[in-house]
Formats: C-alpha cells, sequence, structure tokens
C-alpha cells in the first residue's frame, strides 16, 4: 500500500480531496482499520476544534475617511476585549482536546465528562536496551495490577518505533513472554508498533519485521506518541 | 487610522503571551528529571544540566526532583555495594558523584528512587545508595511521575 501522509488525512477529513483521492482513500481506509481510527480520531479532534471556534462573522464595509481618534481607541479596546475571550476560547479548546477518550476498543469517541479520573498513560520506547524494557515492564505491571486492586480506571499504551521496535520483534525481544501475559491479564494495556519502521526496514535492509502477536500497529509511531499527548495523556520516556 | 485585522491579531497575540508571561513569572519552575540511563557519562551530563539549571534560575525559583528508575539507580549506587546487588555493572557514587550530589542536595533538589528499581536489583537502600531515606522511596515511577506531571511539574527525560 502505498504511504498516505498525514496531511492527506486531514485534507480528507477537510473534504478537500478530488473526488478520485478521496475514494482511494477511502478505499484504503477500508483495508486499513488502524487508519480509519486515526481518520475517525482526527475529525472528533478537529469537531472539538471547531466547536471551540464558532464561525466568523463577515468583516464590516470599511469606514475609511469617519476614522476618528475616538473610534480607534474603541477598536484597541474591541481588540483587547477579542483577545480575552479568545484566550479564553483557546484554553477551552485544549481542555477539550484533554477530555478526549476511546472505547475499550480504542474506538469509541465520546468526549469525557469533566469529572471523569481515568489516567491515562502513554510510554515512548525508542531504544533497543532490553534490561531498560524489563525494568520498565515491572513499574507497568505494578501500576496496572495497583489500579486493578483499588479499581481506579487505567490505560495504558506503549508505542515502539526507530530501535525501540526491538521490543515488539518476535526475534529480538526478550520480553515476548511478559508482554503476553501481561496482555492476557489487562486489556487496558496495549502495545504499539510503527508501520513506518518495519517498512524502513524492509527497504533498506531486507527485514521482513515480526511483531509479536499482541502488538497493534499505527502508522507513524511518533504522530501517535504526539496525538496522545494532544489528548492528555501523560508522557513518559523508556 | 483603521485598525486592519492583521494588526488586530498581532495585537491579540500580544496580550495572550503577556497573559501567560505573567502566569508563569508567579510561581517557581517545577520540574522532574527522570534517569534510567546507568553510564556514569550520562549522567555526569545530567549532574551538570542540574547545576546549570539552578546556578541560571537560583534555587529559590525552582523545585527539582529526579527519579531514578532501572539503570539510573546507579547514580546513588555505592560502589562497595555493586557485588551485593543482582542485574547491575555500574556503581557510580563515587566521591566525585557524591560531591556534586552533595550540592544539588543542598540547594533543594531531591533525589528519589523506585522501588519495583530496589527490589528487581535486590537493593537495600539504607546500605547500599548513597543518603537515601525511605521517604525518597516511590512505590511506582510511572504512577509518580504522572502525579507530579499533574501537578504541574514539567517532565525532563535528559
Amino acid at each position: 500500500m502505498k504511504d498516505i501522509t498525514s496531511h492527506e488525512l486531514h485534507a480528507l477529513v477537510d473534504g478537500e480531496l478530488p473526488p478520485a483521492q478521496q475514494a482511494e482513500l477511502l478505499d484504503a481506509l477500508r483495508h486499513d482499520p488502524e487508519l480509519a481510527r486515526e481518520v475517525c480520531e482526527l475529525r472528533q479532534l478537529k469537531a472539538l476544534v471547531q466547536a471551540a471556534y464558532p464561525a466568523e462573522e463577515p468583516p464590516k464595509p470599511a469606514t475609511p475617511s469617519r476614522a476618528s481618534r475616538g473610534l480607534a481607541a474603541a477598536s484597541v479596546a474591541l481588540a483587547l476585549l477579542v483577545g480575552a475571550l479568545s484566550g479564553w476560547q483557546l484554553r477551552h479548546a485544549a481542555e477539550a482536546e484533554r477530555l478526549v477518550v476511546l472505547d475499550n476498543n480504542g474506538r469509541g469517541q465520546a468526549p469525557a465528562s469533566a469529572e471523569s479520573d481515568e489516567t491515562r498513560i502513554v510510554v515512548h520506547v525508542t531504544g533497543d536496551d532490553m534490561n531498560n524494557a524489563s525494568d520498565l515492564l515491572d513499574e507497568v505491571e505494578g501500576l496496572l495490577t495497583a489500579y486493578l486492586e483499588d479499581g481506579r480506571p487505567l490505560r495504558v499504551e506503549v508505542i515502539s518505533h526507530g530501535k525501540g521496535l526491538a521490543l515488539l520483534r518476535e526475534g529480538l525481544s526478550t520480553q515476548k513472554e511478559r508482554i503476553r501475559e501481561l496482555s492476557r491479564t489487562f486489556d487496558n494495556l496495549t502495545f504499539v508498533a510503527c508501520l513506518n519502521t518495519m517498512e524502513r526496514l524492509r527497504v533498506e535492509k531486507g527485514i521482513e519485521v515480526q511483531l509479536v502477536p499482541e502488538a497493534e500497529v499505527t502508522r507513524a509511531g511518533i504522530a501517535r506518541v504526539v496525538k496522545r499527548r494532544r489528548e492528555g495523556w501523560t508522557y513518559i520516556k523508556a | 487610522m483603521m485598525l486592519h485585522r492583521r494588526h488586530l491579531l498581532r495585537l491579540l497575540a500580544c496580550t495572550l503571551l503577556l497573559g501567560l508571561h505573567v502566569a508563569r513569572a508567579s510561581q517557581p519552575t517545577k520540574l522532574v528529571f527522570h534517569v534510567n540511563d546507568d553510564t556514569p557519562e550520562h549522567q555526569e551530563a545530567v549532574l551538570r544540566n542540574l547545576h546549570n539549571h539552578l546556578a541560571s534560575v537560583g534555587p529559590d525559583n525552582t523545585d527539582v526532583r529526579v527519579l531514578l528508575q532501572g539503570g539510573g539507580v546507579t547514580m546513588l549506587l555505592l560502589p562497595a555495594a555493586l557485588p551485593k546487588v543482582k542485574g547491575l555493572s555500574h556503581a557510580n557514587a563515587t566521591p566525585a558523584f557524591r560531591e556534586r550530589i552533595d550540592a544539588l542536595r543542598a540547594e533543594g533538589v531531591v533525589f528519589e528512587v523506585s522501588g519495583p528499581t530496589l527490589l528487581r536489583h535486590r537493593i537495600n537502600f539504607r546500605r547500599d545508595l548513597y543518603g537515601v531515606h525511605a521517604r525518597d522511596v516511590v512505590t511506582n515511577s510511572l504512577s509518580h511521575l504522572a502525579d507530579l506531571q499533574q501537578r504541574g511539574y514539567t517532565y525532563i527525560k535528559p
């Protein structure tokens, strides 16, 4: 499948693609649930942002010669007021973004209620040191267990790309058993591998990456990290 | 004189920036450094970063914590303890390191260590680590880092 850029995805969501390209992309989406999910989340984000920015009023016709000092002063006051209001709206837009949550399948789009106390942590893995990975999985396991025992809502997503992909590679990971057990025990834990990294390994080194069966894939690991951060997940670098 | 849209936007941006600046200047910067690399080179760079940060903003204007997790715990591991612990190949709390750590602690930097890391590597923090008390041991690094970020600490992974 050819690479679909995030620019194209944005254009699709904005309805700015020519019909032929749109049809092609929609077809690609049908065959790639992960991509479809990204588009879905993108839509949700855009809807939230748009909701926070009401449509601009059309500009009033200019009245050049009448402009007096008084009018200029009024304009400045208006600008300050608009600035203050926009700041308030920006803050609310940011809050709205922070409250986007996913359902158990990672597909839901319902905004969380303000009192939602779900802790969401994204763990970003970019190194191939298996001792580090193992230490980290200790922490992940401890966290999941503690939250489960206390009945507190939690989601953890481990995203790996670049060298970090080693954690999720069948032939390289020393943590396969651990990943299997953790995934079996906790449905609020996901492991995500970067497709771009896999394709780069294939093209540049002729390696067909085999992932552990528990790994999900995403087009660009880094984009997924950014998205999670925008959604308000706590970021931790492995 | 007519205020154009461009000017209006510029004015708007300025008011917003000023607001942010004022809001930020009113309280000390809160930082948490997350260290999980075990090499003395990396850790020395972290200590230098911390020193430079404090020198530039002054200890009163900042609240700094360092969370040592995984291999990062070797920053405070005494060389004499290395044979007693499991699965670690560095013990970086040499006299030179301890001097730097003392200086940072004197300026209010708090060094915290991960409980799971202590268990995994069979470290007795009272015996094997330099100047660590029970209050410095965190139950879980991830929840601790999440909690600190919720409380306004900026997360730094040097």
